[in-house]
């Protein structure tokens, strides 16, 4: 009897251990170049995108998860303390950040990606900003000149390092502006008293400025703020009035308010849009570029637009697996 | 060979940061914890730790400043109108202390949460921040904040050593003996209040309750002498803490989840294989068989 609370103590330890189980890829110290580390899983992919194989990039993030909630652990403060440079997205989207990157101990450069854009205010709450800003796409080119700047300058304006930096900056801008023009046209064929996009906590008001289309949430900027239950009514009332063909879920957020939406106004459930992070490696979304080609393509087919696919390839454009075999 | 001890020192400012602020947070939060546990009181610390956020909300909304002194008066004076109001419903024949506890925190709490939620627009009190703590990246503030309230704590129960115990283990007697048996009890409330508010920011509120209880828990299996249950708490608190330090660091998960799991786990140790009330073997056993923690308590007057 005693034995067998004991082994069950023990065995519930080890569940418990493994569970927790993710380590931080912590970068051994013989590679050379030098270490980038980002917060949001989009910004560790821009700058993969930015850094090639010149810098070594290391993100906080892993898809999926949500930059709001998020609880720094011992293997990312390790990370932040080894880095040359930090990229994070600034708005007070990661407050966890600042503490973090501020007594990790030792000097860094501290790019905030989001210092060049024009942020849009909080409707109900004065001074705040909506951090979502990277589905207007040229905002995110924005940030991406802030950050190719910032690295160009970590590895030496002069050298060779620098000059392949400089250039795959240019060609990833190149790459946004087809995709922002991609997306205008896509969206045109969205009838326009369909044009409103209805979603769970407002993460797409960037997109909805850049795009001009209406963008409705039940919960606030902030995954943190819980959503009343008058939210919900009025959100069912105004997917009514709008007529909306379709509200969307989201990967990082619970489904379950926008699934009541869906069930009490026979609006179709489309989705899931990626709102606060890339889709996981390997699959369809595994890029920045990918993750918006993704969300516009669901968005475009739920709304009763006509989807034509983005050519991904006509720009020089790095997989994931690439880089992450040589860290 | 003990470079797994020894690196994390050199991973960079947090640990150090880290390690002091945990090990402040536990001291303090042991100490308080034995004598809220010898007065059946442990349950007043979750009450406390939760009131402190109306205190500093409304602290914030009157001076509208965030600082240390303005946060500790304001938690500290929620703790005492929470503990005057969980002594008067407690006096009252129907209503049960554990019950009086759990309306009086919870109602206070829930006042704060719509405080936050309505009155306080921007985001300057971060709730999950204050809920969780942030042990990776304790602020200066913080750090000075524990190096203030830990030293203080600590030299007020020698102090008041003999007023404290006596009125813990016979508030009867201790009244006979002329002592101001109410003003150490709001003296103790107001020191965990300010505990409480020190430690946010390195466990939060959350955690800072298991640091007040388990480590009297613990000390109260292997000792019912006040002195030697104050030295094993603070020696649990302190050990729970580095501990689980480390092992946050192997698991890389958060901190305050793997001190607070790893306080539990020593205090399961205790309870199976402790010298005095051990489950599965204790030389003593068949004194303590059968005797409740009634007679503990005897036996820790007459010790």
């Amino acid at each position: 009897m005693k034995t067998k609370l004991i082994t069950l103590l023990a065995v519930m330890l080890v569940a418990m251990i493994v569970a927790g189980c993710k380590a931080t890829s912590v970068p051994s110290d013989d590679d050379p170049r030098p270490l980038v580390v980002a917060t949001t899983t989009m910004l560790e992919d821009m700058a993969r995108q930015l850094g090639g194989d010149v810098v070594r990039v290391e993100g906080i993030m892993s898809p999926g998860s949500d930059p709001h909630l998020y609880q720094p652990r011992p293997g990312d403060a390790r990370l932040m303390a080894k880095s040359q440079m930090v990229v994070m997205n600034g708005l007070f989207l990661e407050g966890w950040i600042e503490g973090l990157v501020r007594h990790a101990g030792g000097e860094r450069r501290i790019v905030v990606a989001s210092e060049n854009i024009t942020p849009i205010a909080m409707r109900d709450s004065p001074g705040g900003v909506d951090p979502h800003f990277w589905f207007d796409i040229l905002a995110w080119r924005t940030a991406s000149e802030s950050v190719g700047q910032a690295m160009v300058e970590l590895v030496g304006p002069k050298t060779a390092q620098g000059a392949i930096i400089r250039q795959r900056s240019a060609d990833y801008a190149a790459l946004l502006e087809r995709l922002h023009s991609w997306i205008e046209v896509q969206l045109a064929t969205i009838p326009s008293n369909q044009r409103v996009l209805v979603t769970s906590h407002d993460a797409f008001n960037y997109f909805g400025r850049a795009y001009s289309i209406d963008v409705e949430a039940i919960q606030g900027i902030s995954t943190e703020q819980e959503a009343s239950q008058r939210d919900v009514a009025n959100m069912i009332d105004l997917v009514r009035k709008r007529n909306a063909p379709a509200v969307f879920v989201e990967t990082s957020v619970n489904p379950s308010l926008i699934n009541q939406v869906g069930r009490a106004t026979g609006a179709r459930v489309a989705g899931p849009l990626f709102s606060d992070s890339i889709g996981v490696a390997g699959g369809p979304a595994d890029t920045f570029v990918k993750t918006v080609v993704e969300n516009v393509r669901m968005i475009t087919e739920a709304l009763g637009g006509q989807y034509t696919p983005f050519e991904l390839a006509s720009q020089p454009i790095i997989e994931e697996g690439e880089t992450r075999s040589g860290s | 060979m003990l470079s797994w001890l020894v690196d994390p020192w050199t991973w960079g400012a947090w640990m150090w940061r880290g390690m002091l602020s945990v090990t402040l947070v536990a001291v303090a939060c042991a100490v308080l914890g034995v004598f809220l546990y010898l007065r059946r009181m442990s349950l007043v610390a979750d009450a406390l730790a939760h009131v402190a956020l109306p205190g500093i909300v409304a602290a914030f909304l009157i001076s509208g400043s965030l600082s240390a002194p303005v946060m500790l008066f304001g938690a500290a004076l929620t703790g005492l109108l929470a503990t005057v109001g969980i002594e008067t419903l407690s006096r009252r024949p129907n209503i049960r202390p554990d019950a009086a506890i759990g309306i009086v925190f919870t109602a206070m709490f829930a006042a704060g949460v719509i405080l936050l939620s309505t009155r306080v627009q921007d985001a300057h009190i971060d709730t999950h921040c204050l809920l969780f703590g942030d042990v990776l990246g304790v602020s200066d503030r913080s750090i000075w904040l524990l190096a203030f309230v830990t030293p203080l704590v600590l030299v007020l129960v020698a102090v008041f050593y003999r007023w404290l115990s006596a009125s813990s283990f016979d508030p009867g007697f201790a009244k006979s003996l002329g002592i101001p048996v109410a003003a150490v009890h709001y003296g103790l409330m107001t020191a965990v209040s300010l505990t409480t508010v020190a430690s946010f920011e390195a466990v939060g509120a959350i955690l800072v309750i298991a640091l007040i209880i388990v480590p009297a828990a613990t000390a109260h299996r292997l000792s019912d002498r006040l002195h030697l249950m104050l030295a094993f708490a603070v020696a649990h608190g302190v050990v729970s803490a580095t501990v689980g330090m480390y092992v946050a660091i192997w698991i890389d998960s958060s901190a305050a989840g793997a001190i607070v799991v790893t306080g539990g786990l020593i205090y399961a140790a205790v309870f199976l294989f402790g010298p005095r009330h051990g489950l599965v073997f204790s030389p003593g056993r068949h004194c303590g068989q059968g005797l409740g923690p009634e007679a503990s308590s005897i036996n820790a007057l007459e010790g």
